[in-house]
């Protein structure tokens, strides 16, 4: 009688026991599309509305897929790609009354997208950027006036941006990705000692099927 | 590529062929000096012949406070008058090799004569220019004007709340302990008012301040304001514009932290050489005609102060306006009979 109560008892248990275990968390590096090479275009506004236009490749470095569970758990299992991705991106753009500037910033991306293939991005950066000055004068001390010759100076530059996003190949097989990413940047030496900046990007990035710099 | 050369070309030719409306000036350039480049604005009536040079506050301010900050106020005198608003070195959006051995007040006077030079070399030797300065940009007109020949070139001196008395540290204790006397039982910061006048008790002015007390002076100078506006003794007639504010966050191109750092180590470098400075003695020199406009309740360079310096003017086309309910930045609280004073000041003078 004992075992008859024990048996299904057993069983049950392991039945359950077993499905959790199915739905814990594993988490494996993705080598399948490591290759993967990406373009960008994006608008950049300095201030959100001093237009400018930013280019750049960008590469994953690392990858991995992380399965878990997802909540309640009779959905079965969410899978989530977790990313570092190098870029290097070039900005020109014109802020009105104060300079135009050309800015090359190679930046360093933490991306986490889901299973529906939105994504949120955070990225570091580190720059230059060179600005070119409207008119700028010299006083010579008898008083004559020489304008000088495409002035403009160099600036290092530390950004930080988040992005928000949506990554079209995952669910619809479309090579593209459509972005928005407000950023802080700091250019230094500036002044007396440096200055802040908001800019406001929107883009799409097109992911090629496979690296084609790469010979295989 | 011919077509293509050819429109650049006859973009170029008529760009080049616009003609400048003197009318609405709209100009912006870099003045490059001993390692800096200082940004010019030059914005109003140009056809008026009658510019006029902001010298903004210090130091390490910015002249955009007076322009984009507050199109209330600048329009009316761009109305007028061809405006220019310039960031001094360490300053604004002020640009370059930035060297601290270089921020004193014989360099700001030497960017300013250059400035002026550019300003005849571009609009003409014809040209009328005025010198309107504000809190610090007071004693760098003023040791502008005192220096040589200098005020032969220039046709009027407005100075609002200026410091060409740097070191009255002790006029600003007293005007400072009679206020907070008469306000601990009849404000709504009485709190307030009474530790200013506790730590005003406590001070000996038998001897000169330290360096630590004159910065708390000045402090509680410019944190009074708040509680005498909420007293009703500070006004503002002409509320801020939130389209002014936009304007000038998305003309601007440094940030307000970027600002705080400018004047936090601006001010540093020059305190030592500021903090002594005082050119009552040598204001007699001053034979251009003056204009000074004092906020009654400046408690930052108080009305003593202004008074002082008025009397001891060497001009004898020579005025004094006081604002009875403003504070330190006079402009921007009584900012109608303020603006009505300095235009009819400015017209009537060549």
């Amino acid at each position: 009688m004992k075992l008859r109560i024990l048996i299904p008892l057993l069983f049950i248990f392991s039945t359950v026991l077993s499905q959790t275990e199915k739905l814990t968390k594993t988490t494996y590096k993705d080598t399948s599309q490591i290759d993967k090479l990406s373009a960008r275009i994006s608008y950049y506004g300095i201030n959100t509305f001093h237009a400018g236009l930013k280019i750049g490749v960008e590469y994953p470095i690392k990858r991995k897929i992380i399965e878990k569970p997802r909540i309640p758990r009779k959905y079965g299992l969410k899978v989530i790609h977790k990313e570092w991705i190098a870029s290097i991106n070039l900005t020109g753009y014109y802020h009105k009354n104060n300079h135009t500037g050309f800015w090359l910033n190679p930046e360093l991306s933490r991306r986490r997208t889901g299973r529906r293939g939105g994504f949120k991005e955070f990225s570091y950066g580190i720059g230059f950027l060179k600005t070119f000055q409207p008119k700028t004068y010299i006083v010579n001390d008898d008083g004559s006036v020489d304008k000088v010759f495409m002035p403009g100076h160099g600036f290092f530059t530390i950004s930080l941006g988040i992005a928000y996003g949506k990554d079209y190949s995952v669910k619809k097989n479309k090579p593209l990705c459509l972005y928005i990413k407000p950023n802080y940047y700091l250019i230094f030496p500036y002044n007396t000692l440096f200055n802040m900046g908001f800019g406001f990007e929107v883009g799409i990035t097109y992911k090629f099927l496979s690296n084609p710099f790469l010979k295989k | 590529m011919k077509y293509f050369a050819l429109l650049i070309f006859i973009i170029l030719f008529i760009n080049s062929c616009k003609k400048e409306d003197l009318g609405n000036l709209n100009d912006f350039f870099y003045l490059r000096n001993d390692g800096a480049d200082l940004p010019v604005y030059v914005e109003g009536n140009g056809y008026s012949k009658k510019f006029v040079i902001v010298i903004h506050g210090g130091p390490g301010g910015d002249a955009q406070i007076y322009n984009n900050f507050s199109k209330a106020f600048s329009k009316t005198l761009e109305d007028n008058f061809a405006m220019v608003y310039y960031d001094q070195r360490g300053s604004g959006t002020s640009v370059g090799k930035f060297n601290g051995d270089l921020l004193n007040v014989n360099q700001h006077v030497e960017d300013l004569e250059k400035l002026i030079t550019l300003l005849k070399s571009k609009y003409g030797s014809s040209i009328n220019i005025f010198l309107f300065g504000h809190s610090w940009g007071g004693t760098l007109g003023t040791a502008f004007l005192i220096k040589g020949n200098n005020q032969d070139k220039i046709s009027g001196w407005i100075e609002v709340d200026g410091a060409h008395n740097f070191a009255c540290n002790k006029e600003v204790y007293y005007a400072l302990k009679n206020i907070s006397l008469q306000q601990i039982y009849s404000s709504s910061y009485s709190k307030e008012w009474s530790e200013i006048y506790s730590y005003c008790n406590k001070l000996d002015t038998t001897i000169a301040f330290a360096d630590t007390t004159i910065s708390r002076l000045n402090k509680f100078g410019f944190e009074v304001e708040k509680y005498l506006n909420t007293d009703g003794l500070i006004i503002s007639d002409t509320p801020l514009e939130i389209s002014s504010l936009l304007n000038h966050l998305y003309t601007s191109g440094y940030s307000p932290i970027t600002a705080k750092i400018n004047l936090r180590i601006t001010s540093i470098k020059m305190f030592n050489e500021v903090k002594n400075l005082n050119y009552s003695d040598q204001l007699y020199k001053i034979k251009i005609p003056t204009l000074f406009v004092w906020g009654k309740h400046d408690y930052v360079i108080p009305i003593k102060i202004g008074y002082d310096g008025i009397n001891k003017i060497g001009s004898t086309d020579k005025k004094m306006l006081v604002l009875e309910k403003s504070g330190h930045s006079s402009m921007f609280n009584q900012m109608k009979p303020f603006l009505t004073e300095v235009v009819g000041f400015i017209s009537s003078h060549n």
